[in-house]
């Protein structure tokens, strides 16, 4: 078991090392921001799944020793900048869900990918909840219960992206060690 | 690293202190102002490349003129020509308003100065009705600064950045704007919702002569709005005995939807007092 983590570790750290694949994380968080500020129809304003989140969740799941809180957090940022949002506001809200991917990670790659979508619905709607609660304190923004659509669609593709991103994740050499 | 061996629930309580701190200070102050208005260029990219798409097939397009250009551009000659006719008395009108207001002494209203400006980015989050333009402190773009299309007021601005900024939409629920009917000068204020393209009217009393179909125009009221603009149109009054005051409804003059340019407005009468 030892012998067999410790050539997973060198393996996986001297494929990345060699700098060939260093960019599959934040090219993939560079896609969801993309995906974010995409110009999308009307009748999809409460819809747009919340691609930074599921991209963020997958990696906290599948290399917690990378992509922990404190990444979550700084996307978080990168995130309220891109949105013009008040600074800390999507901070907050990726850092819980880095939280609930690290803290439950072993828990939740067990689980079967539906299982999973449940587990995203639930982070995503504590997401809106939080979010839309800060803009209805800043921002007179009343709170609607069509906020919480989003909540579905992102669980809705959640299986899409895990499928692509555990693609992406071995092709670029990435092991999961723990 | 800066953390140790602090577990994930310490180092998520520790960073949510760290955001309302943020927040706070975003929220209260203008301290965050410089380091946003610089860290702003990072987004660019995304909402160049967003609209990347779409610019090249408009410049695919232009190197492939069809018929269809050619009508436009006969119906354009015309319309500059009946404009052109219009221009001349308006000229005529303009000199003959400047001569009247004398005598009245009152102030002369010139033409206020506009620029144009693109909208990057709209829908910026489902809470909101904001947009990003693509001007910024450089193009001369001030907090507050009146932001309208040809055919009516789309809102103004909230942020500004160094090559952007931030318009906030007539139709968000934290935006008003003193107006009057133009029908007989009634002075009230239009009330984003949420809804996009609907506005409120509220605090009319009953017995108020507003009727369906009253454009409502920007009163110039409050300093921030040039008088005269088109804001919305009444569509319903909802008169409920119950109700001291009465429900009205109007959608915005501008179609702000389907609005891919707007206008930036330096109010002709501010840049009089300040000169």
């Amino acid at each position: 078991m030892m012998a067999l983590r410790s050539r997973a570790v060198s393996r996986g750290y001297r494929r990345t090392a060699r700098g060939s694949r260093w960019w599959a994380i934040p090219g993939s968080f560079a896609v969801a921001f993309l995906l974010t500020v995409l110009p999308y129809p009307d009748w999809m304003r409460f819809a747009v799944p919340h691609w930074v989140s599921l991209v963020l969740f997958y990696w906290c799941l599948a290399v917690p020793e990378r992509v922990g809180v404190g990444s979550g957090w700084i996307v978080g940022l990168l995130l309220d900048l891109l949105l013009h949002t008040l600074f800390g506001v999507h901070a907050i809200a990726m850092a819980f869900v880095a939280m609930v991917g690290v803290s439950f990670h072993r828990r939740l790659r067990l689980y079967h990918l539906w299982q999973q979508c449940v587990v995203v619905f639930g982070v995503c709607a504590i997401e809106i909840t939080f979010v839309g609660w800060i803009f209805h304190l800043t921002n007179a923004a009343e709170l609607r219960l069509v906020y919480w659509q989003a909540a579905f669609t992102t669980a809705l593709v959640w299986p899409v992206v895990y499928t692509l991103l555990r693609f992406l994740r071995q092709r670029s050499g990435i092991v999961q060690i723990r | 690293m800066i953390f140790g061996q602090l577990s994930n629930t310490y180092r998520f309580l520790f960073l949510v202190l760290l955001s309302l701190g943020l927040m706070i200070i975003d929220q209260r102050s203008d301290n965050l102002r410089p380091l946003r208005s610089i860290a702003s260029v990072l987004t660019i990219p995304f909402h160049a490349l967003v609209r990347l798409p779409e610019n090249a097939l408009t410049t695919v397009r232009s190197y492939y003129p069809d018929d269809s250009v050619y009508h436009e551009l006969e119906e354009l000659r015309e319309k500059q020509l009946q404009l052109e006719s219009h221009l001349q008395r308006y000229d005529a009108l303009v000199a003959e308003n400047g001569r009247l207001s004398r005598l009245l002494a009152a102030a002369r209203r010139s033409d206020d100065q506009v620029i144009l400006a693109s909208i990057v980015n709209a829908g910026l989050d489902p809470f909101s009705h904001r947009i990003i333009i693509n001007r910024g402190a450089e193009a001369g773009v001030f907090v507050g600064q009146p932001v309208i299309a040809p055919d009516g007021v789309i809102g103004q601005v909230s942020e500004v950045d160094m090559n952007q900024s931030v318009v906030t939409l007539v139709t968000d629920r934290s935006h008003g704007i003193p107006v009057q009917v133009q029908r007989n000068g009634l002075r009230t204020i239009v009330q984003g919702q949420g809804e996009s393209d609907q506005v409120g009217v509220p605090y009319l009393p009953r017995l108020a002569d507003i009727r369906k179909g009253d454009i409502l125009v920007t009163s110039g009221m409050g300093g921030r709005f040039p008088a005269g603009y088109k804001v919305a149109e009444v569509v319903e009054i909802i008169t409920d005995a119950n109700e001291a005051f009465l429900s009205i409804n109007a959608v915005t003059t501008a179609r702000i939807d389907f609005v891919k340019q707007v206008l930036l407005v330096w109010d002709s009468d501010r840049l009089a007092v300040t000169e």
